[in-house]
C-alpha cells in the first residue's frame, strides 16, 4: 500500500513536473511572435518602430532566430535590409547567441553577412515584451520592443 | 573671449574732411539716401581712409569691426559664409546682402572680391528687408566708390607681402565739361599660397585675381543724373586646403575655383517738380567652376567637378519726394518702390567615383564575396536649371514730430522659382548567387519642380533725438529665400543605386520632399542708443544696442526617421540675442576705436532624424567678437614729408562651436595687425604686418565620412605698400 502510495505520489509529481515543463513551454512558446520597439545603436542612433520576429528556427532544430525587419543601423545607410540571426538558445525566457554569422535579404536570396557578426546576443522575453542587446559587427545595439 | 585691440591711423580733421565729406555730396542712390534720414537704422561705416588704415581690402575684413558679425575665410573665393547676429548659412542663399553703388549682387558667389576705390562702407545690422527684400535677414553692406564727377586723379598702388603676393592696382578719374565723368581701373593680385599639401609638397591655396572697372556719370542737367558701372572679375586659384585634425593638409586630386563675373548697373535719376524718380537696371553675368577631392585625402575615392553659368537682371523704381511734406508741426518724408529681377542658373555638378571610393562607398556595406562592380570607376551625372522670378511693391515713411521720429514700412515680395534636374549613372555589376553575368545598372532620373512664395516684410521703429544723444527701437521682419538643395541628388542617386543592388529595384523617390526647402523668417527687434560730441579738436561717438531675433521655418538637413538619406525640411525654430558696443575717440593726432558684440544663439526646435538639438548653440557662431585699437599721427609742416602714422589693431573671436551637437569647440582666438605709413605729397609708404603673433586656429570644420577635418586660419603675414595719387 505504501508503495503504491508512493508511486501514485511519485506520479504525480512527475506529471506536475511535465505540466510545469510543458507550462514553460507553452510560457515560451507564447512569447514567440512579432514585437514592434525601438534600437539603439551605439547609444545614439534610434530605429524607431523596428519591427523583430521572434521565431522558431526554421533550419536549426530546437533553436531559435530573430529576424530583423528593414533595420538600418546609421542615418546615412542608404538601404535597410532584412536580417536574420539563427541558431539561439532559448531558455527561462532568455534568448543568447554568440558568434553567429546573421543572414540579410538581398534580391530575394538569403546571404550570409560575415561582415556583421554578431556576438553577445541577449535578450529576454517577458509579459509580451522582448528586450536585450548584441553586437552586430562593431556596432552595439540594444532593443526594447512590444507584441 | 576675444579681444580687438586696433590702433589705426586716423586723418587730421582737415584731412578727413576731403575724404570724408565726399561721403555727403557723392552721389548717392534713393534707397541709401532714405536709410540716412532714418534714424533708427545707423550703420557702421567706414571712409576711404579707414578702409586703408584697418587693412581691409576685402568684404571678410570686416569680421569683428563690425560687432557680431564674422565672415571667415575659409574653401575658396566662392565660399562668402556671413554671420551677423547668430544668423548665418553654409548653402546657397545668403543672410546679408551685399550692394555696390545701390547695385545689390544676386549670387553669393561673388561676395568675395578685392575692392579698388571704395569711398564708403555702410554695415546694417538687422533685417533690411522692408527695403532690399530677400536674403538680408543679418543686414547689409553697402559700398559706395568714387565718382568721377566728385573726384578727379590718379591713384596707383603696388604691394608685395611675403608669400610672393603681389597686388597692383591703378586707376584714372577724369571730366570732360562740367557735365561727364569717367574713371578705368584695374587690378592684378596673385599669392603663392600659404598652406603646402604633402602629397607633392606643393603649397595649395595658390591666387590670381585680376579686374577692370569702367564708370561713366553723366549730368547735363540738374534734373537728370546718369550713372553707369561695368566691373569684371577674375579669380583662379587652388582651394580647400581642408585636412584631418592635427594633420596636414594631403590630398591626390585637384582642388581649385575659377570664377568670371561680369557687373553691369545703370542709374538714372528723373527730377519731375518736387519728386524724384530712381531707375537702377542690371545685368549680372557669372561662370564658374569648382573642381574638389571629396574625401581631402590622398585616396582615389570621389571628386567632384561643379560648373555654373548664371544670368541675373534687374530693374527698380524708386520715387520718393525732393523736400519733406510739412504739416503743421509733423514732416513726412517716404520713399516708394518698384523692382522685378529674373535668375537663370545652369549648373552640371559630375561626381566621379574611383576604385576606393566604388569599394567603400558602394560596394561599402555589401558581402563583397558576392558583389561585383566591372568599371575602376564611373560618374554619377547631375543638370539643373534653376529659374527665379521675382517682383516687389515696397513702400517707406518716416513721420517726424520735433526730436521724435516714427518710420513705418511694408513690402510685399513675390517669388516663382522653376528647377529642373536631370542625374543619371550607369555601371555593371554581378550579383554571384543570381547572376551569370554582368548587369547593367541604370539610374536615370529627371524631372521639374516649381513653387511659388509671397513675404510680406513690416518695419516699424521709433526713435528720439536731441543734439548729442539719440535712443531708438525697432520690430521688423526679413526673410531668406526658399530654393532646391542640389547637393542631396548624391543622396538621392546613392539610394536608388544602393536600393537596386540589394533589393532588385530602384524605389521611387519623392525629390521633391528631399531637396526643397521654403523661405524661412526672421522677426527682430532692437533698442539702442547713441551719444556724439565733437568740437574743433575732439570728436566722440558712443553706441550701445541690444537686440533679439527669432527664426521660423528655419531650414535644416535632416535625417528624417523611417527612411534613409538627408532631406531639406523648414522644422527648425531658433532664437539669438545680444548686445553691441561701439565707440570712437579722436582727439587732435590721437585715435581710439572699439567695437564689441556679443551673441547668444541656440537652437529652439531642431529634430535631425536621430537626434534632438534644441537647446544646443548654433555652430559657426562667435559668442563674442571685438576690435579695438589706439592710433597716432604726427604732422609735419614740410614739402617733402608730411605726415608720419602708427597704428596697431587686433581682433579676437570666439568661443565657437563647429558641430550641431556641440561636441567640437574653437577656443577663442586673437590676431594681431600694424602698419606705419610715411606720406609725402604725392607718394606714400606703408609698412604692415598681420597677425604679428602667428596665431594657430582654425576656421573651419567638418565631417565627412566619418573623418573631422578642419581648414587653418591664414599665418602671420608681412608687406610693404606704395601709393600714389595725383
Amino acid at each position: 500500500m505504501k508503495q503504491k502510495l508512493f508511486i501514485l505520489f511519485a506520479m504525480t509529481i512527475a506529471l506536475i513536473s511535465c505540466n510545469k515543463k510543458e507550462e514553460v513551454e507553452n510560457t515560451q512558446q507564447e512569447q514567440t511572435g512579432s514585437y514592434v520597439g525601438v534600437g539603439v545603436v551605439d547609444g545614439d542612433y534610434r530605429m524607431e518602430n523596428l519591427k523583430i520576429d521572434f521565431l522558431k528556427s526554421d533550419s536549426i532544430e530546437g533553436a531559435y532566430q530573430l529576424n530583423m525587419y528593414q533595420a538600418q543601423f546609421a542615418a546615412n545607410m542608404p538601404v535597410k535590409l532584412d536580417i536574420i540571426i539563427d541558431g539561439l538558445k532559448y531558455e527561462n525566457n532568455t534568448l543568447t547567441g554568440n558568434n553567429i554569422v546573421p543572414y540579410a535579404i538581398m534580391q530575394g536570396v538569403r546571404m550570409p553577412y560575415q561582415r556583421y557578426i554578431v556576438t553577445n546576443l541577449k535578450f529576454t522575453t517577458a509579459d509580451n515584451q522582448l528586450k536585450g542587446s548584441l553586437n552586430f559587427g562593431l556596432y552595439e545595439v540594444t532593443y526594447e520592443g512590444k507584441k | 573671449m576675444a579681444l580687438a585691440v586696433s590702433l589705426f591711423v586716423y586723418s587730421e580733421p582737415n584731412e578727413a574732411l576731403h575724404i570724408d565729406s565726399i561721403a555727403e555730396i557723392v552721389v548717392v542712390h534713393s534707397r541709401e539716401q532714405m536709410l540716412q534720414h532714418a534714424n533708427s537704422n545707423t550703420p557702421s561705416t567706414f571712409t576711404l581712409a579707414q578702409t586703408d588704415n584697418l587693412q581691409i581690402t576685402s568684404a571678410k575684413d570686416f569680421t569683428a569691426f563690425v560687432p557680431s558679425l564674422y565672415i571667415p575665410e575659409y574653401g575658396s573665393q566662392m565660399t562668402s559664409t556671413i554671420y551677423m547676429r547668430g544668423l548665418g548659412a553654409r548653402i546657397d542663399n545668403p543672410v546679408v546682402g551685399m550692394y555696390v553703388d545701390g547695385i545689390g549682387l544676386a549670387n553669393k558667389n561673388c561676395y568675395d572680391f578685392l575692392f579698388l576705390d571704395i569711398r564708403r562702407v555702410d554695415v546694417y545690422r538687422g533685417p533690411q528687408g522692408t527695403m532690399f527684400g530677400r536674403n538680408t535677414i543679418g543686414g547689409i553692406i553697402n559700398i559706395q566708390t568714387l565718382s568721377p564727377l566728385l573726384y578727379q586723379g590718379t591713384r596707383a598702388r603696388l604691394s608685395y607681402a611675403n608669400q610672393n603676393t603681389i597686388v597692383a592696382q591703378a586707376s584714372h578719374y577724369s571730366k570732360i565739361g562740367d557735365d561727364f565723368g569717367f574713371a578705368l581701373g584695374g587690378f592684378y593680385r596673385q599669392t603663392d599660397g600659404y598652406f603646402v599639401n604633402v602629397y607633392d609638397g606643393k603649397l595649395t591655396d595658390w591666387s590670381k585675381q585680376a579686374g577692370a572697372m569702367l564708370k561713366l556719370e553723366y549730368q547735363p542737367k540738374d534734373n537728370f543724373k546718369l550713372s553707369n558701372n561695368t566691373t569684371y572679375n577674375f579669380v583662379s586659384q587652388g582651394a580647400f586646403p581642408y585636412h584631418l585634425e592635427g594633420q596636414q593638409v594631403n590630398h591626390n586630386d585637384f582642388c581649385g575655383y575659377q570664377r568670371h563675373n561680369v557687373n553691369e548697373g545703370l542709374n538714372m535719376e528723373f527730377i519731375f517738380d518736387r519728386l524724384q524718380l530712381t531707375s537702377t537696371t542690371t545685368y549680372q553675368f557669372l561662370l564658374d567652376k569648382m573642381d574638389m577631392d571629396q574625401d581631402y585625402m590622398p585616396l582615389s575615392y570621389f571628386t567632384l567637378q561643379q560648373n555654373q553659368k548664371e544670368h541675373y537682371a534687374e530693374q527698380n523704381f524708386i520715387l520718393r519726394p525732393l523736400q519733406e511734406h510739412v504739416f503743421g508741426s509733423m514732416k513726412w518724408n517716404w520713399l516708394a518702390g518698384a523692382m522685378v529681377s529674373y535668375r537663370h542658373n545652369t549648373m552640371s555638378a559630375p561626381v566621379h567615383f574611383m576604385q576606393d571610393g566604388i569599394d567603400s562607398l558602394i560596394l561599402g556595406e555589401l558581402p563583397k564575396e558576392y558583389y561585383f562592380i566591372k568599371e575602376n570607376n564611373f560618374t554619377v551625372y547631375s543638370d539643373f536649371t534653376t529659374q527665379f522670378t521675382d517682383a516687389a511693391l515696397y513702400h517707406t515713411s518716416y513721420f517726424t514730430w520735433g526730436k521724435w521720429q516714427l518710420e513705418a514700412g511694408l513690402r510685399i515680395d513675390f517669388e516663382h522659382s522653376q528647377f529642373d534636374y536631370h542625374s543619371q549613372s550607369r555601371f555593371n555589376y554581378l550579383f554571384t548567387p543570381l547572376f551569370k553575368e554582368y548587369k547593367l545598372l541604370n539610374y536615370d532620373v529627371s524631372g521639374r519642380l516649381k513653387n511659388n512664395y509671397i513675404e510680406f516684410l513690416p518695419r516699424i521703429a521709433v526713435s528720439y533725438k536731441n543734439e548729442h544723444w539719440k535712443v531708438f527701437g525697432s520690430i521688423s521682419e526679413g526673410y531668406k529665400a526658399g530654393g532646391y538643395n542640389s547637393q542631396l541628388f548624391s543622396d538621392i542617386a546613392t539610394k536608388a543605386m544602393a536600393g537596386e543592388m540589394t533589393n532588385g529595384k530602384q524605389e521611387k523617390q519623392d525629390i521633391s520632399g528631399v531637396v526643397t526647402y521654403q523661405p524661412e523668417r526672421c522677426l527682430a527687434q532692437e533698442i539702442g542708443a547713441q551719444y556724439r560730441y565733437s568740437t574743433d579738436d575732439l570728436r566722440l561717438s558712443a553706441e550701445l544696442r541690444i537686440y533679439d531675433n527669432e527664426l521660423f521655418n528655419q531650414q535644416l538637413t535632416i535625417f528624417p526617421p523611417n527612411t534613409t538619406g538627408r532631406m531639406m525640411t523648414n522644422a527648425g525654430r531658433s532664437r539669438s540675442f545680444g548686445a553691441e558696443l561701439d565707440f570712437n575717440l579722436n582727439y587732435k593726432g590721437l585715435s581710439f576705436e572699439m567695437a564689441y558684440g556679443y551673441t547668444n544663439a541656440k537652437f529652439l526646435k531642431y529634430e535631425s532624424g536621430s537626434h534632438n538639438y534644441a537647446g544646443n548653440v548654433i555652430p559657426y557662431i562667435p559668442a563674442h567678437t571685438l576690435a579695438g585699437g589706439v592710433a597716432y599721427r604726427w604732422q609735419f609742416e614740410h614739402d617733402v614729408c608730411q605726415w608720419l602714422s602708427v597704428g596697431a589693431q587686433a581682433k579676437m573671436v570666439g568661443p565657437l562651436y563647429w558641430d550641431d551637437k556641440n561636441t567640437m569647440k574653437q577656443q577663442p582666438y586673437a590676431l594681431l595687425n600694424a602698419n606705419i605709413t610715411l606720406a609725402m605729397k604725392y607718394v606714400s609708404l606703408s609698412i604692415w604686418g598681420q597677425n604679428l603673433t602667428n596665431t594657430q586656429y582654425n576656421v573651419f570644420y567638418f565631417q565627412s565620412m566619418g573623418n573631422n577635418f578642419m581648414q587653418s586660419g591664414k599665418p602671420i603675414t608681412y608687406g610693404a605698400t606704395i601709393s600714389l595719387e595725383i
